[in-house]
């Protein structure tokens, strides 16, 4: 047993912390206020390969292991979650479908663009009356020669709005349910693509986020992605490998906000002495940090064992919950360790709240993980 | 052109360091590639990209220099030596020289880059005297290279007040200011290639030499101290005017300093 | 009698201050003293080298214009020889970093670098110096016979009532060493005032923001008649030259005054003035570790601050 990072991990983690300390932590409160990416942050983090990490070189991945894609995600997330969110849909929900169930053509055609950044990913499945209850899907596609053609539209699509490569969900046939999914991958500058709405959030709002319309949108058919009727599995099996980079965001979101606490308490003096002092506020800095610590285990065990080729449902829904948990409990506390200022934006903690909300709800509720879960306890 | 260059894994000078009775408290320290060392290494890497040179490093270290290593493979250089020896402890630049002389004569370099000094030391000797153990000429505090051809360089070093531009002959020695450029980050693809590359382990009688050579050492560090703290005076916040007026009024009563 | 060979430090046709200290300190220590002085015309500076040496060894040559490491280091090793010297002496300077080392080779010397303390028992010396960005002080044993080192700045005064005794030596020109030579030198606009020798030092940091800023800023080092220094992100930048950097990698200095305006106090900074003797700095930010070290600190913003200090400043010495 060996809890300590290799080289290698250590070697990713400082060259993503370097790149935070310099480009993007800077920006953090603009691109949150603007709801923006700077789109330099997004060509730096695209050549340093953080949007390849654990793909294989051939497709113009870093061939690194998935523990490091979480590495990645976490120390970004520290600083700010909108640009960790943008790395882990496009990683989990916009690269690794296509890894998973492509062709080798379609590998070879589609990954190697997104992998170096130039398509920025995304997963199009949700829509307004199809949440959790994906089933219920709205979107339909039909058969047109060497098309499929497809019709509807979709909602909350993270990374939306850089038109880059999705992997877009519709039924044949409604009567069939899940049966009647199928996949494919799209490329959001097709014709008939349009974009409906930029979602206004509570948090991310760094993250660009749009809802889509489908107008008679014509998809070659060796874009289809698995076989027809294949849609339900891939979007469970995706968001159950997606689970982990939540974990990774929101266990990053809780230590950035944990960090600040930790300074701040030092620095900020009350009653002649510095808060650090003071019974109250340890016992909130100990108990952030447990939290952390168990989430950061689980997180890293769940990513461990998918590299070790393990079965990790259980682990990444127990670690997606946990850490999601953590986060917005520790940036809560964050807040009040701050007092007044945790409420003002210059001290960050506010986004940090803000920010870690939406990690017990994307990929899979909490309440889904608890299902998830529950029956795997109960089997 | 076949360049080496030197790395050496030190303590984190960002993070607190204390001393107790005469020594530093190893326990909390981190280590990290000397900084000036991660400048020579980017401008090796420089080299290697616009001139086709080979590269390889050396770093004299134990067990947990290999980071630093990696790291430096993660930047491109393309092979390295790690001499480790129990016999290399608390001694001189001179020893690291010496060092360094039998794996420049082993091998068949040109040039080599060294960091202009080594933030755990400070001392800013081992690079020049190499070139010196090799009878080499040494430009340091070099602030820009450019290859004119495959034996000539025309170097800038930093001097008092103003900057030289030398004309270098090769094979030499040259160290580096950091001022020289800024190290690239390793890229992700550059860390998944670093783990492919070798690290040749070598020990002092490999290279010839023997723990009678490193007790040689001219200099020996009988005990660290810790500086004397200065410690926070008088801090004024408050309206511009105000506090401008009492500093100054202090600086020439209390201070004397006007 | 231990024999102390003091290389001077000459720029612009004069011998700098660090000199007087070099060489009172020596003195101090009972060490028999000599001075070597090296470069173009500098046998005109024969008087002021004799005061408290015995000796000054000059190689004066139109040729030493530009001076290489090599050529110092041969006409200081020819000094050193005649004189039978145990100790060569420097001010930390550039070209004292890129000759003693090589100095200390050929005489089969210890080299030690940045010393603020030097003891010698009978045949012991002992050395202390900063070093880890002057987080630790090391206490160096010297177990050679003979050892060359740099005088950090600030470390050693200089006293009055030397006496002095001319006894020129002439050396001869050291070659050229033609596989590196000075082609071009190229001159910095540093400040009026030599930051080494300035006895007050004001330092402009990031804070400072632009070229309106700096001039502002020269103003007060000029209204001081001080040095201009700067941190590391000011020569980034570009706004301020090389040779202005303080800190572990560009000058150590150690005035009665330095000023930090808008430096937030980064520890490679800090190890290059915080043995000045009383340190103000102004700065926005109320946390910045500046403060730390600062026996006056004054928070607020130096665009604003400045111009009111050079103001006060005016009227307290009127």
């Amino acid at each position: 047993m060996d809890f300590d990072l290799t080289e290698e991990h250590r070697l990713v983690r400082d060259s993503v912390r370097q790149c935070v300390e310099a480009e993007i932590k800077p920006k953090a409160i603009e691109t949150d206020r603007n709801h923006m990416i700077d789109p330099k942050i997004v060509q730096t983090i695209s050549e340093l390969g953080f949007l390849g990490s654990y793909f294989p070189d051939k497709y113009s991945g870093a061939e690194l292991d998935f523990l490091s894609y979480i590495i990645v995600v976490e120390e970004i997330s520290k600083a700010c979650a909108s640009t960790g969110v943008l790395v882990s849909a496009h990683t989990s929900l916009g690269c690794a479908p296509i890894y998973m169930f492509g062709t080798e053509e379609q590998k070879m055609k589609f990954l190697p663009p997104m992998l170096k950044g130039e398509k920025i990913g995304s997963f199009l499945l949700t829509e307004a009356e199809a949440g959790s209850d994906v089933a219920n899907m709205m979107t339909t596609y039909r058969e047109d020669g060497d098309y499929y053609v497809l019709d509807g539209s979709k909602i909350f699509i993270t990374n939306g709005g850089y038109r880059g490569t999705g992997i877009v969900f519709a039924s044949k046939d409604r009567s069939l349910k899940h049966k009647g999914l199928s996949a494919f991958i799209l490329d959001l500058e097709t014709e008939g693509v349009v974009i409906t709405g930029n979602e206004e959030k509570l948090g991310i709002r760094g993250s660009y986020t749009t809802a889509f319309g489908l107008d008679e949108v014509r998809i070659p058919k060796e874009n289809l992605l698995g076989e027809e009727g294949d849609g339900f599995k891939i979007a469970m099996e995706t968001l159950n490998g997606g689970r982990i980079g939540i974990a990774g965001q929101a266990l990053g979101i809780a230590e950035g906000a944990f960090e600040r606490s930790v300074a701040y308490a030092k620095e900020r003096k009350q009653f002649g002495k510095p808060l650090a002092a003071l019974q109250a506020i340890q016992f909130k800095l100990a108990d952030m940090a447990m939290k952390i610590e168990a989430a950061k285990l689980i997180t890293y065990k769940a990513a461990w064992m998918k590299d070790q080729g393990q079965a990790n449902s259980l682990q990444s829904a127990m670690a997606k919950t946990m850490a999601s948990e953590a986060a917005t409990w520790v940036t809560k506390e964050a807040i009040q360790v701050h007092g007044g200022y945790g409420y003002i934006t210059e001290f960050e903690v506010e986004r940090m709240f803000r920010d870690a909300k939406i990690t017990e709800i994307y990929e899979g509720t909490n309440e889904v993980q608890r299902v998830v879960i529950s029956k795997m306890v109960l089997q | 052109m076949n360049i080496l260059v030197t790395v050496k894994n030190v303590v984190d000078v960002e993070l607190n360091i204390q001393v107790k009775n005469g020594a530093i408290v190893q326990d909390g320290l981190q280590y990290v590639m000397n900084a000036w060392d991660e400048n020579a290494v980017e401008a090796t890497v420089v080299l290697k990209e616009d001139q086709g040179a080979s590269t390889e490093l050396v770093c004299i270290g134990d067990g947990t220099a290999t980071v630093a290593i990696r790291k430096a493979f993660a930047m491109g250089i393309e092979g390295g030596l790690l001499i480790e020896d129990e016999a290399i402890k608390n001694v001189d630049s001179a020893s690291y020289a010496k060092i360094l002389q039998k794996v420049y004569e082993q091998g068949d370099y040109d040039l080599v880059i060294t960091g202009k000094q080594s933030q755990d030391t400070d001392s800013g000797q081992t690079g020049i005297l190499l070139a010196e153990f090799l009878g080499l000429p040494c430009v340091s505090n070099v602030v820009t290279i450019e290859a004119i051809d495959d034996k000539n360089l025309k170097v800038t070093r930093q001097a008092d007040g103003n900057k030289e531009v030398i004309a270098l002959q090769l094979p030499a020695v040259i160290t580096v200011n950091d001022s020289i450029n800024e190290p690239r980050l390793p890229a992700l693809r550059g860390i998944m290639q670093a783990k492919k590359k070798k690290i040749k382990n070598l020990d002092l009688s490999d290279l010839g030499l023997s723990a009678d050579d490193m007790a040689a050492s001219k200099t020996k560090v009988l005990e660290y101290q810790a500086p004397q703290s200065r410690g926070a005076g008088q801090k004024f916040e408050g309206d511009a005017a105000e506090i401008t007026s009492q500093v100054v009024n202090l600086l020439a009563t209390e201070a004397k300093v006007f | 009698m231990a024999k102390v060979l003091v290389v001077a430090d000459i720029k612009g046709g004069a011998l700098k201050g660090s000199f007087a200290e070099l060489v009172s300190t020596a003195n101090d220590l009972g060490a028999e003293v000599a001075a070597v002085a090296v470069g173009a015309g500098v046998k005109a500076l024969a008087a002021d080298l004799a005061t408290g040496t015995k000796t000054q060894y000059v190689a004066d040559d139109a040729s030493l214009e530009k001076l290489t490491a090599a050529a110092l280091t041969a006409a200081v090793v020819d000094a050193a020889t005649q004189f039978g010297a145990d100790q060569v002496w420097f001010a930390s300077t550039e070209a004292a970093k890129a000759a003693a080392p090589r100095i200390a080779a050929k005489l089969d010397a210890a080299c030690v670098t940045d010393i603020t303390d030097v003891q010698v028992d009978g045949s012991q010396v002992v050395i202390l110096r900063p070093a880890v960005a002057g987080k630790v002080v090391e206490k160096v044993e010297v177990k050679a016979d003979k050892v060359v080192a740099i005088v950090r700045a600030g470390a050693f005064d200089a006293k009055e009532g030397l006496v002095a005794s001319e006894n020129l030596v002439e050396l001869s020109t050291p070659e050229a060493d033609l596989r590196a030579t000075i082609q071009e030198i190229l001159t910095e606009a540093g400040g009026a005032v030599d930051l080494a020798d300035a006895k007050i030092v004001v330092s402009c940091g990031r804070g400072a923001k632009n070229e309106e800023g700096v001039a502002l800023l020269k103003g007060l080092a000029e209204d001081l008649n001080a040095g201009f220094g700067a941190s590391r992100a000011m020569v980034d930048s570009g706004f301020m030259p090389h040779d202005s950097q303080v800190g572990q990698t560009g000058k150590v200095v150690a005035p009665s005054l330095y000023i930090a305006c808008g430096i937030s106090g980064a520890i490679q900074h800090l190890a290059g003035m915080n043995g000045s003797k009383v340190i103000v700095a102004i700065n926005k930010d109320a946390d910045a570790p500046i403060f730390d070290i600062a026996d006056y600190g004054i928070v607020g913003d130096l665009f604003e601050i400045v111009p009111i200090m050079r103001e006060e400043i005016k009227k307290v010495r009127s």
